[in-house]
């Protein structure tokens, strides 16, 4: 049974949620409004500043994309449709607005890879991501996922980075799973200043369908 | 040797009918098992879970928080880890966790943690990096 919220947490949100949309670019007032039934408003100040702070430190790291990659992938292990599509989907359009590439991973596809064996779905990524200039993300990917299955322990700065976006995306999955286990993808949002009404979007998955 | 659990093992699809006579059964079990014995739950074998079925699973996880006893939803697939987080979430169990196989299932139980710690280990490894010693 889901707790009501209190008319100071609804008022909280109502302005809150502008707020969000205003500066970040996009909505999730639903995922909002569970991090503070959950939580509470400290909470999701808290975690939304730790997101904030966990994607800044990948992406001087990895790159704004690849940044995004990391992160949608641990969502996608964990079974959230919010985050590994809505992540996989803003590191797709980033890259395509870097260089053009299109990354050989649909975000469309991640519901159907949530339903893989673990084993079938790392298959498929190393199948897919067999160009050299994929290499280093598919290992980042590899590597994440012995980390996460406990098949080996922290032993290289890249670990650290890797555990930092498990951890974080563990805590953030908590309230997203709440609306993300049965999201269709056409209804995330990019996690950008674009949005899927863009013509950065539009050209985007006109590119990726003529790749087919 | 993994220590002993109470063992629940779902297999096809899981209806709502099935859900109830389960948490009926599984409850039943728990209500006289030593409370220092955790209860696995193993995915492996299911094929789908009804959208109905749900309320029953969040119920039997609420009464296992109730007795604050540890327990694990263990699922190689990322489909049904999502929904062992959706129950242990909604049953506001902070000793329930979702994990892919057995070994990290035994690892939890062995364990005192709970799953809000993430939390902790993000805020320490994010200093560690901010103060230039990540490993």
């Amino acid at each position: 049974m889901k707790t009501n919220l209190s008319v100071g947490q609804r008022l909280f949100l109502a302005a809150y949620n502008r707020a969000f949309a205003t500066f970040l670019g996009w909505r999730q007032d639903a995922i909002n409004e569970e991090y503070v039934r959950t939580y509470g408003v400290s909470g999701l100040l808290k975690f939304g500043k730790m997101i904030g702070d966990v994607i800044a430190t990948l992406t001087e790291r990895y790159g704004e994309a690849h940044a995004q990659h990391l992160v949608g992938f641990a969502g996608l292990l964990n079974g959230c449709g919010f985050c590994g599509v809505g992540h996989n989907l803003t590191a797709n359009v980033l890259l395509f607005q870097d260089d053009g590439s299109i990354f050989p991973i649909d975000e469309q596809d991640v519901p159907r890879l949530q339903h893989l064996e673990d084993s079938a779905l790392m298959a498929e990524l190393e199948a897919k991501l067999v160009d050299t200039e994929y290499t280093h993300v598919l290992e980042l990917l590899q590597r994440m996922y012995s980390l996460r299955n406990g098949g080996v322990q922290s032993e290289s700065e890249d670990d650290t980075y890797l555990l930092l976006a498990l951890d974080m995306w563990l805590v953030n999955n908590e309230c997203t799973i709440a609306i993300g286990l049965d999201i269709e993808p056409e209804q995330v949002p990019i996690f950008a200043k674009f949005s899927r009404d863009s013509e950065l979007y539009r050209r985007y998955r006109e590119a990726r369908t003529a790749e087919i | 040797m993994a220590p002993p659990a109470v063992t629940v093992e779902l297999s096809g699809r899981l209806t709502e009918e099935d859900a109830i006579t389960m948490e009926r059964e599984v409850w039943d079990q728990l209500q006289t098992a030593e409370l220092s014995l955790p209860v696995l739950f193993d995915l492996e074998e299911l094929e789908g879970c009804q959208l109905l079925a749900r309320p029953a699973l969040i119920a039997l996880q609420t009464r296992i928080a109730s007795q604050q006893r540890r327990s694990a939803w263990v699922a190689s697939r990322p489909r049904f880890r999502g929904l062992g987080l959706l129950i242990c979430h909604e049953a506001r169990d902070p000793l329930a966790s979702v994990v892919p196989n057995r070994e990290l299932a035994t690892q939890w139980f062995e364990g005192d943690g709970k799953r809000e710690d993430a939390a902790q280990r993000v805020a320490k490894r994010l200093a560690e990096i901010k103060a230039g010693e990540a490993k």
